[in-house]
C-alpha cells in the first residue's frame, strides 16, 4: 500500500510553532525523519489556512523540497493556498483534497487540470457525509463524472471514502470495505486513500497502533491503494513491507472466517486476531476488547 | 406447498438476574430468543414493571375519570404498602433524583421502606455520581442479602458501587449514555471488580416517546442482537428502562394526566418490544394499564 506520512500538520505543536516563527529546521527534520521511516508521500497539512495560506504553503513546499525528494500531498481546504503550493512543486503532486461540495468543484478541481496534478476526492458533498455504501457511491460517482468532464482522468483520482472512528460507528468501519470493493467496479482505474488515524479517535492511546495496523492489513486485503498514516508507527511500516508475515496471515484468516485456534499463536498474534474480529464486525467494540477471550 | 415458518436459533442467552429477598424474589431475563419470539425459543420470565416511589415528595395522580390514587400517603413505606395491596405490584423503585435532603437522611428513609416491605426493591439514586457513590454503598451495607438492585453505576463511580454490591450481595444497574460500545465496556469493568454477570442489569438510558425514544429503542435492539446472535457474553445482561421521569416531564404529560398515562404506557410497551426486561413507571395508572396489556398478551400466548 502507498503510505502518505501525516506528521507535518498544523494541528501539531511543532509544525504550528515553526510556521509561526518561519523556522524551517523543525519541519525539515520531520520531513527527513519521515523520509527515512519509509513512507511514499509527505502530507503538508495546513488545514483551512485562512490567514496568509498562500505564503505559508509556498514556504512549506520550498523548504521541504530542499531536504527530500518524496512527492508531496498538499493538504488544505483553501484553494488559493493550494495553488501557491502547486506552482512551486517540482515533482508530481497530490491535491488533498477536493470533494463533491460545490465550492470544491468550482475552485479545487480546476487546479488539478491546470497543474496536471493527481487529486484526492472525498465522498463529502453539500449534504454532508453519506451514511451508507450506496449513498457514498452515488456521491462519488457524481463528482468523478464532473472531474472527468473537466479533463481529469480516473488514473489521477484518489477516492477518500472517509473513515469514521470505530468507537463511534463500528458498522461504518465494516461497511467501508464493501465500498472499496464496489469502487473498482464503478470507476475502473481510480485509486483510493483514507485517513487511517481517524479510525482510532477516542480509543485508548496504547491501543491505537494495533487498531490502525490491523485495519491496514484488512484494507490491503480488499485492494485499498493508499492510506494517510503516522510515519513513525514502525510496526505499520514493517507490516506494509511484508516483514511480519505471521501477523498478516492471522488477520487474513480472520477475514476469511477460518476456524483458528488462538492458543497456537503468540500473544501479539492473538491480539491481532482479536482486533481483526472487532474490525470485521464479528465482535462488538469496547475499549477492553483485547482483555476478552 | 406447505408453509414453513422461518425459525432462527440463537447461540446466546440472556442472564437470569434474581431480585429481592429469598421468599419473594423476582426473576428477570433468562430468555434465549428475541423479545416475544416465543415461537423460536424460551422466555421464562415475562417483562416486569416496577412502580416508582419518590423518597421525598409524592406526586398527585388524581385523575377525574379514574378517581382513585388521590390522597396517597406521603410516607414512602405506607405508599409502598398501598401499591402492593391495591395494585399487586411485584417490585418497588425508590427514586432519589432531585431530593433536597442530606445523603444520610436519604439512606435512612430508604432503609425504612426496605424494612417495611418484603418485595424486591430498586434503589435508583440521585443520578449525581458523587452522591450515589456514597449513598448506594451505605444502603447496600445496611441491607445485606436483600438482593437490592442499585444504581445507576456510571463510568465515573462504578468502582465504589460495584465493591458494595460484591460485598453485600446486591445487584447493580450499569448506566451508559445511549452507546452500545460504552455499555459493553462498563460491563467488562464491573466484572473486573468482581461482580458476576447475573448481578448486572444494563441501563442504556431511556428517552420518552417523541423525545428521542428511537435512539434508545435501537440501542436496546443492538444489545439484544449482540447478546443472542453473536453470543457476546458482555452484553447478555437483562435491560432496564427507567422512563417515568422522562415521560412525565414532557409537555404532553404536563398538559393532562390521561395523556401522560398513555404517553408513559406507549413508551413502556415500545421498550418492552425492543427488549427491556424491566420498566420503571411513575404513575400507578400507567402501571395498571400496562400490566393489563401484558397479562392479556401472556394469556393469549399460553392459549395458543
Amino acid at each position: 500500500m502507498i503510505l502518505i506520512g501525516e506528521n507535518i500538520n498544523i494541528m501539531s505543536k511543532i509544525t504550528a510553532q515553526a510556521l509561526k516563527d518561519k523556522d524551517p529546521q523543525p519541519i525539515q527534520n520531520l520531513a527527513i525523519a519521515q523520509t527515512k521511516a519509509g513512507v511514499d508521500y509527505l502530507d503538508l497539512n495546513l488545514g483551512p489556512a485562512r490567514k496568509n495560506g498562500d505564503e505559508q504553503m509556498e514556504w512549506l513546499v520550498k523548504i521541504i523540497q530542499a531536504v527530500t525528494k518524496l512527492p508531496l500531498s498538499l493538504d488544505t481546504t483553501n484553494p488559493i493556498a493550494m495553488e501557491a503550493g502547486l506552482a512551486v512543486c517540482r515533482n508530481k503532486v497530490l491535491i488533498n483534497s477536493a470533494s463533491g461540495k460545490q465550492e470544491s468543484i468550482e475552485k479545487m478541481l480546476p487546479l488539478a487540470v491546470k497543474y496536471s496534478a493527481e487529486v484526492i476526492i472525498s465522498v463529502l458533498n453539500d449534504e454532508g457525509i453519506p451514511s451508507d455504501a450506496a449513498g457514498r457511491a452515488e456521491s462519488i460517482m457524481e463528482t468523478i463524472e464532473i472531474a472527468n468532464e473537466l479533463g481529469i482522468p480516473n488514473e489521477n483520482i484518489w477516492v477518500d471514502p472517509i473513515l469514521l472512528p470505530v468507537g463511534v460507528n463500528q458498522q461504518a468501519v465494516v461497511d467501508y470495505v464493501e465500498f472499496i470493493v464496489m469502487l473498482s467496479d464503478m470507476a475502473p482505474g481510480v485509486k483510493s486513500t483514507v485517513g487511517l488515524s481517524n479510525l482510532v479517535s477516542g480509543a485508548p492511546a496504547h491501543l491505537k497502533s494495533i487498531l490502525t495496523c490491523t485495519y491496514m492489513i484488512i484494507l490491503e486485503h480488499f485492494s485499498q491503494y493508499s492510506a494517510i498514516v503516522d510515519s513513525f508507527n514502525n510496526e505499520l511500516i514493517r507490516l506494509n513491507r511484508g516483514e511480519l508475515p505471521k501477523i498478516t496471515e492471522v488477520v487474513r484468516k480472520v477475514i476469511a472466517e477460518e476456524d483458528i485456534d488462538l492458543a497456537r499463536f503468540s500473544a501479539r498474534e492473538r491480539d491481532y486476531a482479536k482486533t481483526a474480529r472487532v474490525l470485521t464486525g464479528k465482535v462488538l467494540y469496547s475499549h477492553a476488547w483485547l482483555e476478552l477471550d | 406447498m406447505v408453509y414453513q415458518p422461518a425459525i432462527d436459533i440463537y447461540s446466546g442467552k440472556i442472564e437470569e438476574v434474581i431480585l429481592g429477598p429469598g421468599g419473594n424474589s423476582v426473576r428477570i431475563g433468562g430468555e434465549d430468543t428475541l423479545p416475544f419470539h416465543s415461537f423460536e425459543g424460551v422466555l421464562p420470565n415475562p417483562p416486569k414493571l416496577a412502580l416508582e416511589i419518590c423518597i421525598t415528595k409524592q406526586a398527585d395522580w388524581t385523575e377525574e375519570k379514574a378517581g382513585d390514587f388521590s390522597n396517597l400517603p406521603s410516607e414512602p413505606a405506607d405508599l409502598a404498602k398501598k401499591y402492593i395491596e391495591e395494585l399487586g405490584i411485584e417490585i418497588i423503585a425508590l427514586q432519589f433524583a432531585g431530593a433536597a435532603i442530606s445523603i444520610d437522611e436519604m439512606a435512612k428513609r430508604a432503609i425504612k421502606v426496605i424494612k417495611a416491605v418484603d418485595i424486591p426493591i430498586i434503589i435508583y439514586g440521585t443520578g449525581v455520581s458523587e452522591q450515589d457513590q456514597i449513598l448506594l454503598p451505605q444502603i447496600a451495607a445496611t441491607c445485606a442479602g436483600k438482593g437490592l438492585l442499585l444504581g445507576p453505576a456510571k463510568k465515573e463511580n462504578y468502582r465504589e458501587i460495584a465493591a458494595a454490591c460484591v460485598a453485600y450481595d446486591q445487584r447493580v444497574i450499569a448506566q451508559t449514555p445511549l452507546d452500545v460500545n460504552a455499555a459493553k465496556q462498563l460491563n467488562i469493568m464491573l466484572i473486573k471488580e468482581g461482580l458476576a454477570a447475573d448481578q448486572i442489569v444494563i441501563d442504556p438510558l431511556s428517552s420518552a416517546l417523541g423525545y428521542g425514544m428511537e435512539y434508545t429503542y435501537s440501542v436496546m435492539e443492538r444489545i439484544k442482537l449482540a447478546a443472542l446472535v453473536h453470543n457476546d457474553k458482555m452484553m447478555q445482561m437483562p435491560i432496564i428502562a427507567n422512563i417515568g421521569a422522562e415521560c412525565w416531564k414532557t409537555k404532553e404529560a404536563k398538559e393532562d394526566i390521561t395523556q401522560g398515562v398513555l404517553w408513559e404506557g406507549i413508551t413502556a410497551l415500545c421498550f418492552i418490544l425492543a427488549g427491556a426486561n424491566i420498566v420503571l413507571l411513575k404513575s400507578p395508572h400507567t402501571y395498571k394499564l400496562t400490566q393489563q396489556i401484558l397479562s392479556k398478551h401472556l394469556t393469549d400466548v399460553e392459549a395458543n
